[in-house]
């Protein structure tokens, strides 16, 4: 049994439709990442989990039972906000303990259970403390505790990493990565970052404009998105997205922008004779190839003449920014290879294998079989994150 | 030149609004017939010989008794009303707000001079007159009290109150063990206004008691300003009984009590 | 895994809302309903009825009540006297509290600045029985300290709360004195927004001071003047301790000597509560409530358009 389902939920703030038609389910012990950019609805979800809010249609179920009779109170979810809501005025032990004492749980289970939470979360020396002396992680700390103490049956999170240092951040991750696996509780987690996302989560729920883009493993969403929007939201610097048609010139294919008219050169194309033949049309596409992916020169894939615009040198490799015609482009260079001349005419290759396809409705054109597809690169997530 | 004669003048000025209330001191502490020497002394003597007087010979630890008896009953009704109320304007959701609302407002409004005829009537007809209850009752609640309160409760982050909704804790318990707690600038300032006015207290039992034995201090003085005609120091003892724990009390909390009264009613502004 | 939901006890919970924030608010709408809102309504109705409150008999008479008060000569000298009270009080208090405002508005921050504002507000919150007191004795024809300093000035020394001319000037300072420390303070927070910067450059140039004062300190503090010469009116027009106090002491009755301080709010008072003439005190109260709602309607909406204090 799935710990929560949504079935086609919308919710409506007066003419303003925060959610439209989402489903999706949480599984038992899983963490689900909600991601996406800021006003996508992705608390929205949360707060409905939670029974903060009431959708306006659809279906909600808590533990496969309708939850719209259950109030936040009786769910029994654990909810660790983004300014952790810890009361000021109320020392860590008598936060942790807070909810316990509210609904009148023994005097000695509760301090049995503030002591094995406290233990867990290294929180034992600021027990008598005010949330006030704390530092932001240790605040952070005390938040989780407070959602923990009550034993849910799923935990609910809220942007909880967003008011921490980027130090901080990162070892709070893999703390929180950590606990999940100890505790084995359903999680659910909201975040805009889309390196917590792909770090932290089993799955992904990628959400735009009230609507679910995609739901898939880190690996999936990073090298199958669902459409240009969740292509371009992952990865850094984005994936390179232009607006090409394709034709047979020449005796082979080629790529053409119908806005500057360039064309690139398909080598190697034969192989995959059917699938060009398939995607040749009126109708544009989007091709999509990230900039992890990309060589310098002439090489099996379509190959690119670009006019180096910018190249920003980050260490240990180099963003290298160029234009098509009229369109930019981004592509990495790695440590040691040498970075060509601003102004320069360079050529590129995207590998038929790096290639992604999106139609004139951004959806990532299924029909076709995958040209080439690099399964689970390993270093992929590395990529992303550096 | 000029500016040292600015700080001579607001140095005087400030002095002459003091002077009245220091001269109850001089004349209540002075020593027989110093109230009518002239040229006048300026130095209170410290003879509590008329103090003494005032306090064993007649009733006035019983009056001083009912004063703080009804003081801070008011207070804590006060308190505890003002905050429900505000509570309820800040965070309920429910129907007709806005006509409490203006019913609130409009309490504030209704010219308390013109009321005291009809009020006397319900006052004798719920049989509250000459009554401890009489004294307290109709002033346990409060605009100013109540927006004051609201105004801090909306100030709580909104996550405050949805934790407490998800560890299923009751809202009497949150308004009791986080709201008011963290809103004690209300507090304190219903509590400092609410003790001036209810110490204050003079027209009310005036009009709705005629037994003695209820009297607060201050009506209480007016029946001694005709059995002490003219003993100014008896009076003057008196009087700095009523008036001595509203100076201690502003002595040390004059920024707050000038700035909550100066902005009673900021509350009510949307 | 089952989900422990142990009761589902709070199914009606979001329904209940509403009953909950009316039970909140319940204590406060009662005593409200009951003590002020109730008498309101009542007023209006006895004042148009010959009514005896402890036999509950009562009588339609119409403007009956009003045609008997105005017949009466005290009635309309109540009123004189209210008028003018009210017409020296609201000037004066108003003019002398915006001057005491910009006396002290200088450093006002500092803590030597606040102590002298809270000396001149102190008044305000002393009992007014208590501190009328030694009022009298300062007004006193022969002994007061008020006649010593005007004697030492050779100036004349009037009878204050013996003679009939000098009584309601007597009132007067005494309402001053106790009400100016809140208007003053009012102002202070009108002209705290004042810039810094306006006020040292027109210190440096003298003759720039009057323009300054007509060209920014007067539309600053427009609005908040406004709002005291209300507040003033109403708060005169409903004095009754202090008239109370100073008169019905050592003098005599209350309102006198000879009724030259009996207002509007005192003949209510001796109306209904001295001679119980329950049904004539509710007709004249009914005009006062009338007059002063009317004057805080038009505070509160004032008051709802500037932001003076804070």
């Amino acid at each position: 049994m799935d710990v929560v389902n949504f079935r086609g939920v919308t919710k409506q703030y007066g003419a303003q439709s925060a959610l439209r038609g989402v489903s999706f389910d949480v599984n038992q012990g899983e963490f689900l990442v909600i991601v996406g950019p800021s006003g996508c609805g992705k608390s929205t979800v949360l707060r409905i989990i939670a029974g903060l809010e009431h959708p306006t249609a659809g279906l909600v179920q808590f533990g496969g039972q309708n939850a719209t009779a259950l109030s936040p109170g009786d769910r029994n979810v654990g909810m660790v906000f983004q300014n952790y809501a810890l009361y000021p005025h109320l020392t860590v032990s008598e936060n942790l303990a807070f909810g316990l004492n509210a609904v009148r749980t023994p005097k000695p289970k509760v301090r049995e259970r503030v002591k094995e939470v406290a233990k867990l979360l290294e929180l034992e020396d600021m027990l008598a403390k005010k949330p006030g002396q704390l530092s932001g992680g240790q605040k952070q700390r005390v938040a989780l505790g407070r959602a923990l103490v009550r034993q849910p049956v799923i935990f609910l999170m809220d942007e909880p990493l967003s008011n921490l240092d980027a130090v901080l951040r990162e070892k709070m991750r893999m703390d929180l990565r950590r606990l999940h696996e100890q505790t084995g509780t359903a999680t659910v987690y909201v975040t805009h970052d889309q390196v917590e996302a792909m770090t932290m989560a089993d799955r992904i729920l990628v959400m735009q404009q009230g609507e679910i883009h995609q739901i898939g493993t880190p690996d999936e969403v990073y090298h199958e998105p669902a459409t240009l929007f969740v292509a371009r939201f992952f990865g850094s610097p984005p994936m390179n997205a232009i607006d090409v048609r394709v034709r047979h010139r020449d005796g082979g294919w080629v790529v053409v922008s119908p806005n500057h008219g360039e064309r690139a050169v398909i080598t190697h194309a034969g192989a995959h004779g059917q699938e060009w033949e398939r995607l040749a049309g009126d109708s544009g596409h989007w091709l999509g190839f990230r900039p992890e992916f990309i060589h310098m020169g002439r090489a099996e894939g379509v190959q690119f003449s670009v006019t180096v615009t910018d190249v920003e040198t980050l260490g240990p490799r180099s963003h290298v920014h160029a234009l098509w015609g009229d369109d930019p482009l981004v592509f990495i260079l790695e440590h040691g290879q040498s970075a060509p001349e601003r102004g320069a005419t360079v050529w590129l290759t995207a590998p038929n294998s790096s290639l992604h396809w999106f139609d004139e409705e951004n959806r990532r054109v299924r029909s076709l079989k995958k040209i080439g597809y690099v399964h689970a690169v390993p270093e992929a997530a590395a990529l992303i994150n550096s | 030149m000029a500016k040292w004669g600015i700080t001579a003048a607001r140095i005087l000025v400030a002095v002459a609004f003091v002077a009245p209330v220091y001269w109850i001191l001089v004349i209540a502490t002075g020593v027989r017939g110093s109230a009518y020497s002239l040229p006048p002394v300026f130095l209170p003597a410290f003879h509590f010989h008329a103090l003494w007087t005032v306090l064993t010979q007649t009733h006035w630890l019983r009056y001083l008794a009912n004063s703080v008896l009804i003081t801070s009953v008011t207070i804590v009704c006060v308190l505890i009303s003002s905050a429900l109320a505000g509570y309820a304007l800040a965070e309920v959701r429910m129907p007709g707000k806005q006509m409490f609302f203006y019913l609130i407002i409009g309490v504030m409004m209704l010219p308390a001079q013109a009321l005291l005829v009809p009020q006397y009537v319900v006052m004798f007809h719920l049989h509250l007159l000459n009554t401890y209850a009489g004294l307290i009752v109709p002033f346990v609640a409060n605009t100013s009290g109540i927006f004051l309160f609201r105004q801090y409760f909306m100030k709580l982050p909104a996550s405050y109150r949805e934790i407490a909704r998800i560890e299923n804790v009751g809202t009497w318990t949150y308004i009791r063990r986080v709201a008011v707690p963290l809103a004690r600038p209300a507090v304190a300032t219903v509590t400092l206004l609410t003790f001036i006015s209810s110490w204050n207290q003079f027209q009310w039992p005036l009009i709705m008691t005629n037994s003695t034995a209820i009297d607060p201090i201050e009506l209480a003085l007016t029946h001694y300003m005709q059995t002490y005609q003219a003993n100014w120091r008896e009076l003057s003892s008196a009087a700095l009984l009523a008036i001595l724990p509203i100076v201690i009390v502003f002595l040390f909390t004059q920024k707050h009590i000038v700035a909550a009264v100066a902005g009673g009613d900021q509350g009510s502004k949307e | 895994m089952a989900i422990a939901i142990e009761r589902p006890r709070s199914v009606l919970r979001n329904r209940l809302e509403p009953i909950l924030g009316f039970g909140l608010l319940l204590p406060s709408m009662l005593v409200f309903l009951v003590f002020f809102y109730a008498p309101a309504a009542f007023l209006a109705y006895i004042s148009f009825f010959h009514w005896n409150i402890f036999t509950s008999q009562s009588q339609f008479i119409g403007l009956g009540n009003f045609l008997i008060l105005f017949a009466q000569p005290l009635f309309w000298q109540a009123l004189f006297t209210s008028l003018y009270f009210a017409a020296v009080m609201v000037p004066a208090a108003t003019l002398l509290s915006l001057g005491l405002a910009l006396l002290l508005r200088e450093g006002i921050r500092s803590r030597r600045g606040g102590v002298l504002r809270s000396m001149v507000f102190l008044p305000h919150v002393t009992p007014v029985v208590a501190t009328s007191i030694i009022w009298i004795w300062l007004f006193d024809p022969q002994f007061g300290l008020l006649n010593s300093i005007l004697g030492f000035f050779h100036l004349p020394q009037p009878g204050w709360l013996a003679s009939t001319h000098w009584a309601m000037p007597a009132v007067i300072i005494y309402s001053l004195w106790h009400s100016l420390g809140l208007y003053t303070v009012l102002f202070l927070g009108a002209l705290a927004t004042l810039p810094r910067s306006v006020l040292e450059a027109a210190q440096v140039d003298g003759a720039k001071r009057w323009y300054l004062f007509r060209r920014v300190i007067l539309p600053l503090v427009s609005p908040v003047t406004f709002f005291v010469v209300v507040l003033a009116t109403i708060n005169t027009l409903q004095s009754f301790s202090q008239i109370y106090a100073l008169t019905g002491g050592p003098h005599g009755g209350a309102g006198g000597p000879a009724f030259a301080t009996t207002t509007d709010s005192l003949l209510v008072y001796q109306t209904a509560f001295l001679y119980q003439h329950f049904s004539l005190a509710s007709a004249m109260s009914l005009m006062l409530f009338i007059l002063i709602l009317g004057l805080a309607l038009m505070q509160k909406w004032v008051a709802d358009r500037f932001v003076f204090y804070r």
